[in-house]
């Protein structure tokens, strides 16, 4: 019995021991570079991850007429997805988490992820707290948008309640089934997300890879602009340029590296790339119709292409210094939309003075003569070419087809490859284009008409 | 002891029988050296044809007919005996029987935390014993467990890279796949390789769900437990040695099924034709380039003819990339192994102590070196206490050799099959790498360094060296409460250091690279400016375990009369702390300890292609942490020692993240009952005087290590606009996954027959697993990941563990058998998840779908064979003949659409060795057979052979024109290249395959002579395959790897 007592004793003791010091052990981290995102810093360090948070979809660009592909490069193309995209065929555009859609939607998981943990992150520094916040709205909210603009029609007020737009998704949990809002409740959302962000974010960011209260409102605009709802969208141009006016002369800048323009540049209000196999220097040759559109005095021949002989041309004027297309937001694309939205008020007067403060940067010194018009509607036009000139290779070509056809701009896209043509009808159903085919199977979502 | 047997009893006096007359001889079998009675011993008569078995106490009487008979008597782990009988032999006797090996076999089931006398055991085990462990030879102990271990199965077939230990068929493929090994005592974190295999005892695999009860969630995939060898008290000095040499043959690159060389010069032709290189040629034209573009590319600028480029082109092709590796690169290999070890003990201490050395020199010239040393000792303090230390060093030194086949990975992509990698002289030739020669050669105008790759000799600038030193040490403690009460604290320490050293001298093609691309040549100066300075490279790394254990343990054993309780109680805390560091330093120089600095911060712009990037820094470090604090229970009763009940239960807490739902597991536990038999006194049954029935249930969980309940970040870089820390999501919160749980039956029989000529035991298991993983592809819309861990399936499954041992001949010549037989099938019973794509379940990568099909099961698209005008491949899409690729590969295909091969894991593993022994010479060979499984067959496509140049040598049968059709299932070549057609033929049921095969494992002779005891030994392994179902020349378990070579083994092993 003594023996038994002292055993009991023993367990006891044992037993004590390690529950004493158990909980502190076995709340040690087991990964020391793992962590739950806990505070501001790791909320920063998770949007700061810009290999996925700055990096975005680039299927407006490769679908867009500012560059053709030779038959050669096109059958030399590896996947066939990029082969249905250049032509704008109805199905297997898009296949896993590599494609735009993964880019999309694994960005806004990232700031859901963020968003989720900001609800316990204490806001004792409430600008740095604000920050935070308003960055992953930002960037959900502009990966939302760049979604509507691939995968929904254009919008229309008439029908946006009823048109499909897409699946917006508001919190890291993915046990939630993924459903298709309508066109208006996707750019309410949008917009939504971009309001608060331009409420929380700051002036000046510590980076133009960090969404600011500029990047905010130039978002809005370009949202706006796509809306049509120009007063708005000038509103916003005109609120982000009272923040960020500087633009850069093109008569400073070096045309011998390969890629002139550093990134950051004074002009960059947020930095964002997209890049595809598709609109790579190797496979891209510059549209014909685009490339005449530059006069010789202006410098943007020179920076933004690269003649390769035979007439052909590739593009090198990325403001991401890279073969990666540049898709953030900059100041000289606030003053076209403001220009336009002045234009479309039949301001043609302020118009032209927005279009003629961009333009002077970018003809050689002393060859500039400002642009005139006799009327608000023939600014309006030559705002639009200098607006195609501008933004090239800028993912808005794509959103600008779109919207303009909605008014009549009747604008054909056509490809010729192995001696085929392929068209695209303005207000086509294609301008919409087909979700991932592993997506509908698995979500049970509908399909785009087609 | 020198002699075999003896006879205690002296003639005294004669008897004189008559023939006819029955007399009676009885006696005793002791154990050599000791007084324990032996029961169970046979005893046989050759003339008169009686036979009996020992009694509890050793006794045993048997009848004659002839007063001249010779009686046989055996018992297993001891050497045959026999006695000659005649009219002056005493009627009683008292014989010794020796010990076979001196040491004494292991009769005791060693759990680790625990040893269970055999005859208790309710559970199922498999045990190996150091003689069979040594008739293979090398330096690792793991793989020699494959051909000879019960119920383990070696798994390289189903798309996993490497090799994984699966134990009694597979239960979910999420988890470590490597077993928990258990060295002595505690689970062993270090480097598997630095266990000597000479200082191995035995080997206890723990196969039934007691495994889980008695070693906690971290033995979902079975135990290993290695027992090493240890003194005994009052043993006299014992000194054992070894020393072997294995000669490992080259690989046999002949195996590899590659694209011929022809062909795939004809390919790039094709190819450059069609314009596959012309962008990528114009716009940058630095870009890598393979000798037969390059030789097409220069006939079109017109620096050579097209007859001279039309004669390259045919020279080219007549060169094999393999001749060159065989002839350049791959030698033998040559591995040395020497051991001694030395124990003994008082009547108050033992001690073990031991060393080994082992040098290897493989194939590709990589060296291994290793020292062990191990010591130990057990010290009687005082009549209740005994305290037990142990040190353990190992220090190693490997550095890395040649480059083989496959490791040459120029430009994103393999070597053509073609290169030529030395002159006729045998000096090495250039080959491009990453960037095309021609264009590098030039571009900086003769100022860069040297930017030309030699892959035969590249090696020689780079030295890779790493050492490793590893500790353990241990103490214990046990103390004697009282007759019935032991308890114990044990405590291990063990440190493993590796530093590992790799020194791209500048001489090295990687070093030249990186400064060339970070040089800046103003071309009107020729001033080059060095952003990395010119020097070596030198990357060092530091990886550092720290293991700690502590346990405490209390045993209670109490007899009384016929009752027996063995229990034990303890808890235990581990902790685990990896670190690592890793460096670099640019411009370094050994000779002089030089070294330089460069900017880290600014992005440089890249010499060739002008896209900016930073100079990698490369440092990383990474540290995790693991605690586990466990408490378990076991006891077993025993009534009789005829019935035994045991029971074990244990409940494991960890730190890993998300682990809280350990707290909310209930404990794992397990039951077992064995009975037997052949002590009931009704038992009558002569033909099998050992029968023992065994039945143990248990339940065990597991958890997915990588879930996690919160959303987990990872701080992996900097950033480089920011210069600040990013972090990813590296793992996500998964709220709905619960744990898997594995309902484990298991029923045995041990037996032996008559005159032990049959011994073994035969084990059935039922399982049913609920809540089974499956990775899952999902909606990734919600999610940064493609694919999740979902709880996907309800299974249920059986098998057969069958192990045989006979003893075919006895006397002079000795033949005996062993037999491992694994019969293993299991089905899905419900499948939980919604999404039946067919292209989730093709190649049977992901768990079966479809109820009453096997849990990992083969499928593939339907075959509707090659299109007669076109060599399409053509399948089904909604039951037509379709050639609709990407539906048949997306969402037009479900899984009841596809074809259903067969399981892919096999359902019959057996093994079966022979051992053949004649006075001092023993012969032992050993095959083994995996069957009822299928695979799918590599054949050619088009997307990696254009892209990558890995193409498949079916491309030869490919179709041409119609009527190959006929006789072939290959597909045309097509231009431009279509993925999703490659896709559905790769996975179509044309290249399902059976995967039956039957390997000579090993065969080894030895040589032995008595006193002192010396063993001369050879053997052979890896011998390759004696039989295989498929036609196709292929080795089911190494489709994508060169199977391995035959090692020959020569060796000496001794005691005294």
């Amino acid at each position: 019995m003594k023996y038994n007592n002292i055993s009991l004793g023993l367990i006891l003791m044992i037993v004590l021991c390690f529950n004493s010091s158990c909980k502190k052990e076995l709340e040690i981290k087991s990964d020391k570079s793992l962590s739950a995102i806990t505070t501001l810093e790791d909320a920063q360090a998770v949007l700061d991850q810009t290999s996925t948070t700055a990096i975005e979809p680039a299927s407006e660009e490769c679908s867009s007429d500012n560059y053709y592909l030779t038959t050669t490069s096109f059958n030399a193309l590896a996947a066939s997805t990029n082969r249905s995209i250049y032509i704008w065929d109805t199905y297997n555009l898009f296949s896993g988490i590599t494609s735009d859609w993964g880019i999309a939607y694994k960005k806004v998981y990232y700031c859901n992820a963020v968003l989720d943990a900001m609800k316990k992150i204490p806001s004792t520094n409430v600008s740095e707290w604000n920050n935070v916040e308003g960055q992953a709205l930002f960037k959900r909210g502009k990966s939302f948008w760049h979604v509507a603009d691939i995968w929904a029609l254009a919008f229309d007020d008439a029908t946006a309640d009823k048109d499909l737009g897409i699946p917006l998704r508001l919190n890291s949990d993915f046990n939630e089934v993924s459903v298709r809002a309508s066109v208006r409740e996707s750019y309410s959302q949008i917009i939504k997300d971009l309001k608060e962000a331009a409420q929380l974010l700051p002036a000046v960011p510590l980076h133009p890879i960090r969404p600011s209260k500029p990047a905010a409102y130039a978002l809005l605009s370009r949202v706006f602009l796509s809306m049509r709802r120009y007063s708005e969208a000038k509103v916003y141009a005109d609120s982000a340029l009272s923040i960020f006016p500087a633009l850069l002369d093109y008569n400073n800048v070096n045309a011998t590296p390969t890629y002139p323009f550093s990134n950051p540049n004074v002009e960059s209000i947020y930095v964002a790339t997209a890049g595809s196999s598709l609109l790579t220097p190797t496979n891209a040759k510059i549209d014909s119709n685009l490339i005449a559109l530059y006069s010789t005095n202006d410098l943007r021949k020179t920076l933004f292409f690269k003649s390769l002989g035979n007439n052909q041309y590739s593009f090198r004027g990325s403001y991401s210094n890279s073969n990666n297309h540049f898709s953030g937001l900059s100041s000289s694309e606030m003053y076209l939309i403001r220009a336009e939205c002045f234009a479309r008020e039949g301001n043609k007067t302020d118009a032209l003075n927005d279009l003629n403060t961009l333009l002077i940067k970018r003809y050689k010194s002393g060859t500039f003569i400002p642009v005139t018009a006799s009327d608000a509607s023939e600014a309006l036009g030559k705002i639009l070419t200098e607006r195609r000139k501008e933004l090239a290779f800028r993912f808005t070509r794509w959103m600008d087809i779109k919207r303009l056809n909605k008014e009549g701009a009747n604008i054909f896209l056509k490809r010729i490859v192995n001696v085929q043509l392929y068209e695209l009808q303005p207000n086509s159903l294609r301008y919409a284009m087909a979700f991932p085919e592993d997506i509908i199977s698995i979500s049970g979502m509908q399909q785009n008409p087609r | 002891m020198k002699k075999i047997f003896f006879l205690t009893a002296i003639l005294i006096w004669t008897v004189s029988i008559q023939a006819q007359t029955k007399w009676v001889i009885h006696g005793k079998i002791i154990a050599g050296n000791s007084d324990t009675p032996l029961a169970g011993t046979l005893i046989e008569s050759r003339q008169s044809k009686s036979n009996t078995v020992s009694a509890t106490d050793g006794s045993f009487l048997i009848n004659l007919t002839f007063t001249y008979d010779t009686l046989d008597i055996s018992h297993i782990g001891y050497a045959n005996t026999v006695i000659p009988i005649n009219s002056s032999t005493k009627s009683s006797l008292r014989v010794e029987l020796m010990q076979l090996t001196k040491e004494l076999e292991e009769v005791t089931i060693n759990t680790g935390y625990q040893r269970i006398s055999k005859e208790r055991a309710t559970g199922s085990f498999s045990q190996i014993g150091k003689t069979l462990l040594n008739q293979q030879t090398g330096t690792t102990l793991l793989d020699r467990l494959e051909s000879i271990t019960n119920g383990l199965y070696f798994d390289r077939q189903t798309g996993f890279t490497g090799t994984r230990i699966i134990i009694r068929g597979l239960s979910t493929i999420q988890g470590p796949s490597a077993p928990l090994i258990i060295l002595d005592n505690f689970p062993y974190e270090g480097d598997l390789n630095n266990i000597n295999p000479n200082d191995v005892e035995s080997i206890t695999v723990l196969k039934d769900a007691a495994a889980a009860s008695i070693w906690g969630t971290r033995a979902g995939n079975g135990v290993i437990v290695i027992t090493t060898k240890k003194g005994r008290f009052d043993q006299l000095t014992k000194v054992e040695y070894g020393s072997s040499i294995l000669i490992t043959k080259e690989p046999d690159l002949g195996y590899v099924k590659n694209i011929s060389t022809e062909d795939f010069v004809d390919v790039e032709h094709f190819l450059y034709d069609k314009g596959f290189y012309a962008n990528q040629l114009a716009a940058q034209p630095y870009s890598y380039t393979t000798p037969v573009v390059e030789i097409l590319l220069q006939r079109d600028l017109g620096n050579i003819t097209i007859d001279q480029a039309n004669a390259k082109l045919i020279a080219v092709g007549k060169h094999k990339l393999t001749d060159d590796l065989k002839n350049y690169v791959y030698k033998t290999g040559v591995n040395y192994q020497n051991s001694i070890s030395l124990r003994g003990g008082s009547k108050n201490m033992l001690w073990n102590v031991s060393g080994g050395y082992d040098h290897n020199n493989d194939v590709l010239n990589a060296v291994y070196e290793r020292y062990n040393f191990r010591d130990g000792q057990v010290f009687k303090v005082s009549k209740k206490m005994e305290v037990s230390v142990g040190f353990d060093y190992t220090r190693s030194f490997s550095k890395a050799g040649k480059s083989g086949y496959g490791a040459l990975r120029p430009g994103q992509g393999v070597l053509p099959v073609y290169t030529q990698l030395a002159d006729e002289n045998g000096n090495p030739l250039p080959v491009n790498y990453r960037y095309r020669q021609t264009y590098t050669d030039t571009a900086g105008k003769g100022k860069l360094l040297d930017w030309k790759w030699y892959p035969l000799s590249d090696y020689k600038s780079i030295s890779n060296a790493s050492i490793l030193q590893a500790v353990l040490a241990d103490i214990g403690i046990n103390y004697r409460f009282s007759n019935n009460v032991v308890v114990s604290v044990k405590y291990q320490y063990g440190k493993q250091f590796t530093r590992t050293k790799m020194l791209s001298d500048i001489s090295s093609y990687y070093t030249r690279e990186l400064i060339n691309q970070f040089c800046v040549l103003n071309y009107a100066t020729g001033k080059i400016t060095y952003n990395i300075p010119k020097g070596g490279i030198l990357d060092q790394s530091n990886a550092d375990l720290e293991t700690n254990n502590l346990r405490g343990q209390i045993n209670f054993n109490r007899s009384f009369k016929i009752h027996h309780i063995d229990a034990i109680i303890g808890a235990e805390y581990r902790s685990i702390e990896n670190d690592y560091q890793k460096f670099r330093t640019y411009g370094y120089e050994a000779n002089s300890l030089r070294y330089a600095d460069v900017d880290y911060v600014t992005m440089f712009t890249d010499f060739l292609s002008g896209s900016t990037n930073n100079i990698p820094s490369g440092t990383n470090y990474s540290g995790i942490s693991n605690r586990n604090i466990s408490f378990y229970a076991n006891a077993a009763y025993s009534y009789k020692s005829k019935y035994n009940l045991y029971t074990s239960t244990r409940r494991d807490a960890s730190n890993l993240f998300g682990a809280s739902s350990n707290n909310k597991w209930t404990p794992l536990w397990s039951v077992g009952a064995s009975w037997d038999l052949a002590k009931e006194k009704f038992y009558k049954v002569k033909l099998l005087p050992a029968l023992k029935l065994r039945f143990s249930y248990g339940v065990s969980g597991n958890a997915d290590p990588l879930r996690s309940a919160i959303t987990v970040i990872q701080y992996n870089a900097t950033s480089s606009y920011t210069q600040l820390p990013i972090a990813i999501i590296a793992q996500f919160g998964n709220p709905e996954l619960r744990w898997e749980k594995i309902k484990m039956t298991n029923m045995g029989i041990d037996l032996t027959s008559k005159n032990s000529r049959l011994s073994g035991s035969v084990d059935f298991y039922h399982k049913k697993g609920l809540d089974l993983f499956g990775t899952m592809p999902i909606d990734y819309t919600g999610l940064a990941f493609n694919s999740v861990v979902k709880n996907a399936a309800k299974i249920a499954g059986y098998g057969w563990d069958i192990n045989l041992n006979s003893r075919n001949t006895v006397g002079n010549f000795n033949w005996t058998s062993q037999l491992n037989l694994n019969l293993q099938k299991d089905k899905v019973l419900q499948y939980y998840l919604v999404s039946k794509q067919g292209s989730n379940f093709v190649l049977g990568n992901s768990i079966s779908a479809v109820e009453g099909h096997p849990v990992y099961a083969l499928y593939d698209y339907k075959w509707a064979g090659l299109d007669p005008l076109t060599g399409d491949p053509m399948g089904y899409l909604n039951g037509n003949v379709s050639k609709d690729y990407n539906s048949i590969t997306g969402s037009g295909t479900q899984i009841w659409d596809l074809a259903y091969i067969g399981p892919t894991l096999p359902t019959v593993v057996a093994s079966l060795g022979n051992t053949i022994s004649w006075k001092h010479i023993s012969f032992t060979f050993r095959i083994t057979g995996k069957f009822g499984n299928y695979f799918q067959r590599n054949s050619i496509d088009y997307t990696t052979l254009f892209n990558f140049r890995n193409g498949h040598s079916d491309f030869g049968q490919r179709w041409q024109q119609p009527g190959d059709e006929l006789h072939t299932n290959v597909p045309s070549m097509v231009y431009p290249n279509n993925t999703q057609r490659n896709n559905f033929y790769n996975a179509s049921a044309t290249l399902a395959t059976k995967a039956d095969l039957i390997r000579f494992q090993y065969v080894s002779l030895s040589y032995d002579f008595k006193n002192p005891s010396i063993q001369f030994y050879i053997n052979a392994n890896n011998l390759g395959l004696i039989w295989k179902a498929n036609h196709y020349g292929i080795d089911p378990e190494y489709q994508n790897n060169i199977p391995l070579s035959p090692n020959f083994a020569f060796g000496i092993r001794g005691s005294f």
